[in-house]
């Protein structure tokens, strides 16, 4: 039995339960749009946590082999909705922390991207090439940072909370000022092609995407704008540095972004730990989710503690 | 130069801070509310090279002239009210992005370096903590307290009051019992083990709360923030002196 949490109202979800559907293999969904229905409980057994999950197609007594989890984010802003969604994720966590079967991702090992300039850090450690990147509060340092790159520098959030790329170009600089009210991230720019590597165990998908913009999200904001997106290939040593930095960090699945400078120099930008690889997957036509859902039931666990 | 990262209400702040000055030990001490509102900051990661530098009342100080961080940082401040929600929240976590990226930056001792978990206050962490350490030792684990509905983060706990409750301090291997009845069980337990967890853990200082029901020992909780303010002043020295050590 494969287990599901996450957002109906999110594209990754519908997918991944589709596939799941076509395999005939049987699995069971948590859709965190509707926590009110679900209940954890957690019993001690022999000193070790056993959960059982009830609601909603979850009669707590089926035995999980693994979970795919990718939380849903408050879309509504309503106490009760928001008090009954924290809730629910608090108790999944719990599970998810403690569960004896693979989970596709552990919240808990899915941290590091919250804060970007730490992650490049670790990317460098993982052998790859990272920006040169600064992250400061004081305009000067900036300015400084963006005359020593001739210019060539963007500038993006620190944490995770979502923001563009933007090339700080000198109609920019005055904004500089406002450094002191939050830090920023300012990186070298390399200009070229994007590259999304999708890890899934030992399976690696690489897909190229080419657009105007410095961000290929934000050409995607624009409806007149179009991004190539396709099946490419990266250097055998980057892929294996690509599964091994995402098994480091405790994690399955991973969405590693690279730029293809004009030398065919390789920069690793950022890990996303719950990347939306359905849009690659939708516009490259790479079978991503036909190869989560072929994992999720090759590895599942014989022995479990996670019962729906 | 120490830095000294907390408020100056909290004792164990205030008690190294003493300590280091006795030594004739150069240290700042930078409240939580300055550090994340006022102190300025930059720092640059160029490959596998990381550097930068603070300004601490209008002086630069290069990051890697920083010997040794005390992080006591309870995370409750936030961005003035002058912005609107959504810019608070904004600003609230880029400031603890950007600091967390600095503070796992520098190569000096800390106690303790923050783990991800722990900064982003995930709930589950202390418990993850808790069995972790409890399999090294080879001791149960007590039932973990039930979340309170709605609860959002971790808050840092004083030693629990109940009879059967035994916690020690533990400081870089070293365990600080809270009084002599405790210390027969203090020589009991594995210091090697504890000190190795602690290392893989960055957890340098903590607390271990142990219930003792007949002669089963189960441990209840890893606290990596430990209030003392209500410890006597004895445990309190010892407690700072081990952390002195550790930092000098």
């Amino acid at each position: 039995m494969i287990l599901v949490m996450g957002s109906s109202a999110d594209t990754v979800h519908p997918r991944l339960t589709m596939h799941l559907r076509e395999s005939g293999h049987p699995f069971v969904v948590v859709d965190e749009e509707q926590p009110g229905r679900y209940s954890v409980a957690r019993e001690a057994n022999n000193g070790h946590s056993r959960f059982r999950v009830e609601g909603d197609g979850c009669g707590g007594g089926r035995p999980v082999g693994a979970i795919f989890v990718r939380h849903a984010v408050v879309r509504k802003l309503d106490p009760q909705y928001v008090q009954q969604m924290t809730g629910l994720q608090t108790d999944l966590n719990g599970v998810l922390s403690f569960a004896a079967c693979p989970v596709m991702n552990p919240p808990a090992n899915a941290f590091s991207n919250y804060s970007k300039a730490y992650q490049v850090g670790l990317l460098s450690e993982a052998g790859f090439d990272i920006p040169r990147t600064l992250v400061t509060n004081v305009p000067e340092r900036a300015r400084a940072f963006w005359e020593e790159c001739q210019g060539e520098v963007i500038f993006k959030g620190v944490s995770n909370v979502t923001t563009l790329a933007q090339v700080l170009t000198p109609q920019l600089l005055p904004r500089l000022q406002f450094l002191p009210h939050s830090p920023t991230l300012f990186q070298e720019f390399i200009r070229g092609a994007d590259y999304r590597v999708h890890v899934i165990g030992d399976d690696v998908f690489v897909t190229r995407l080419s657009a105007q913009n410095v961000d290929y999200r934000r050409s995607l904001l624009a409806k007149d704008v179009d991004v190539k997106v396709e099946s490419a290939e990266l250097p055998p040593r980057l892929i294996e540095r690509c599964i091994a930095v995402t098994r480091k960090l405790g994690l399955i699945l991973s969405g590693i972004d690279f730029k293809e400078d004009a030398s065919g120099r390789h920069v690793a930008l950022e890990l996303n730990p719950y990347p939306q690889f359905t849009f690659y997957e939708g516009r490259s036509g790479q079978p991503i989710t036909r190869a989560i859902v072929a994992y999720l039931i090759r590895h599942q666990a014989t022995e479990t503690n996670v019962f729906v | 130069m120490i830095l000294l990262l907390g408020n100056s209400d909290d004792v164990l702040v205030r008690s190294v801070e003493g300590l280091l000055g006795s030594r004739g030990l150069p240290a700042q001490t930078v409240s939580e509310s300055d550090l994340f509102s006022k102190v300025p900051f930059a720092f640059e990661q160029r490959g596998p090279t990381f550097g930068g530098s603070l300004w601490l009342d209008g002086h630069e100080t290069q990051l890697d002239d920083v010997s040794g961080v005390l992080v006591r940082l309870p995370r409750v401040w936030s961005p003035p009210p002058d912005f609107d929600l959504q810019d608070q929240v904004f600003i609230y976590h880029e400031c603890g992005a950007a600091w967390y990226a600095l503070i796992a930056g520098l190569r000096c001792p800390a106690v303790n370096r923050p783990a991800l978990c722990g900064w982003v206050q995930d709930l589950t962490y202390p418990e993850t903590l808790a069995c972790g350490l409890a399999k090294r030792l080879a001791l149960p684990v007590a039932a973990p307290p039930a979340a309170a509905p709605g609860m959002g983060r971790t808050v840092p706990t004083r030693p629990p009051s109940a009879a059967h409750s035994i916690s020690f301090y533990v400081v870089d291997g070293e365990l600080i019992p809270r009084s002599a009845d405790d210390k027969a069980l203090a020589d009991a337990l594995a210091l090697s083990t504890v000190g190795e967890w602690q290392q893989e853990n960055g957890l340098r200082f903590c607390r271990l709360d142990f219930e003792l029901h007949g002669r089963v020992l189960k441990l209840a909780q890893v606290e990596g923030y430990p209030l003392l303010e209500e410890e006597p002043s004895d445990v309190v020295e010892r407690v700072a002196t081990a952390i002195t050590e550790v930092l000098a």
